[in-house]
């Protein structure tokens, strides 16, 4: 199963030289975890950086700064792991196992963003292969034997 | 298996009395990205609330008060899920589906805060029975490899 299929489209993304408030302001009104930070007019919106609410919140106690006098550039994670939209699924759990990271922009050929993609994406499509793993394992007369009376071997209707 | 089998017994928790400033370097510090939240009422800290950092960031929003001037009470989810260390995982698993939450914080019979149980504890131990039994699936069919006998119901003449 290919990445492009998996990934959250839209992504929502911020700037540098944006306010962190705006940024923060950003990931609240949209209900997401991270924004992807792109350079702003960079119509091709290659990911420069991650931004997350432990970043927003990391950075102010390490630079020991509040929240309205930062910018998104100051906190962000530089250089994010980006994953090929055309990756396999296994190649995308291994690569973010290898950086230890939970969430990455995935990204086309040219390295333009298309979408994000996160542990929770990738689970139920784990998942969804045992299901199918587990419902071929399981053999047909058993199946039905569950469905029928324990006392009368009778079916249910 | 039991929660307090595969609970986390370092419990990060801060007190609900504490302004915000100090559960924020809490969670950068330990690498947490949420705090328990306890109050000592009689003889032993109990745990409150919770409190992440998503949390924080939105009081901020909401606010607009500085981190050490906001009091970690004001702004907790409180009444959390709070699990028995006896617990089994099937009914973790199903408390944690039931809250809508990720992590709970783990009692002892006494009562006593002993540690904290996440979504990721609980996906390493369900991924953990997997690999499990995918051993053993591949044990039975290359038993040599695996350098073990094959099981009571292989052909004559496998075992290794």
């Amino acid at each position: 199963m290919k990445i492009a299929e998996l990934c959250s489209v839209p992504v929502f993304v911020a700037h540098p030289d944006q306010p962190l408030v705006l940024a923060a302001r950003e990931m609240r009104r949209h209900d997401v975890g991270a924004l992807v930070v792109v350079a702003a007019g960079d119509s091709r919106r290659c990911p420069l950086g991650i931004l997350t609410d432990r970043d927003i919140l990391c950075g102010q106690v390490r630079q020991a700064a509040d929240l309205h006098c930062l910018a998104v550039g100051d906190v962000m994670t530089r250089d994010p792991l980006c994953i090929d939209a055309e990756a396999q699924l296994a190649e995308a759990v291994a690569a973010m196992a290898s950086r230890a990271v939970r969430r990455a922009p995935v990204v086309d050929r040219v390295g333009a963003l298309v979408g994000i993609v996160t542990l929770d994406d990738l689970l139920p499509a784990i998942v969804q292969q045992l299901q199918q793993l587990a419902a071929t394992a399981a053999p047909e007369p058993r199946r039905r034997a569950y469905e029928l009376s324990p006392t009368t071997g009778a079916a249910y209707s | 298996m039991n929660v307090g089998d595969l609970c986390s017994r370092k419990v990060i928790s801060v007190s609900a009395s504490a302004p915000l400033s100090v559960a924020a370097r809490l969670m950068c510090e330990q690498r947490v990205g949420a705090v328990i939240v306890t109050a000592a009422p009689a003889d032993r800290a109990v745990a409150v609330g919770i409190v992440t950092d998503r949390d924080i960031v939105c009081a901020q929003l909401d606010r607009s008060a500085d981190l050490s001037q906001l009091r970690t009470a004001d702004i907790m989810t409180g009444d959390p899920l709070v699990l028995n260390e006896n617990a089994p995982v099937e009914e973790a698993i199903d408390r944690l589906h039931e809250r809508h939450v990720r992590r709970a914080p783990v009692i002892s019979s006494g009562g006593e805060l002993i540690g904290v149980i996440s979504f990721d504890d609980l996906l390493a131990h369900v991924a953990g029975n997997l690999r499990a039994l995918a051993q053993l699936a591949d044990a039975r069919m290359h038993p040599r490899r695996h350098g073990s006998r094959a099981g009571h119901d292989a052909k004559p003449g496998m075992a290794g």
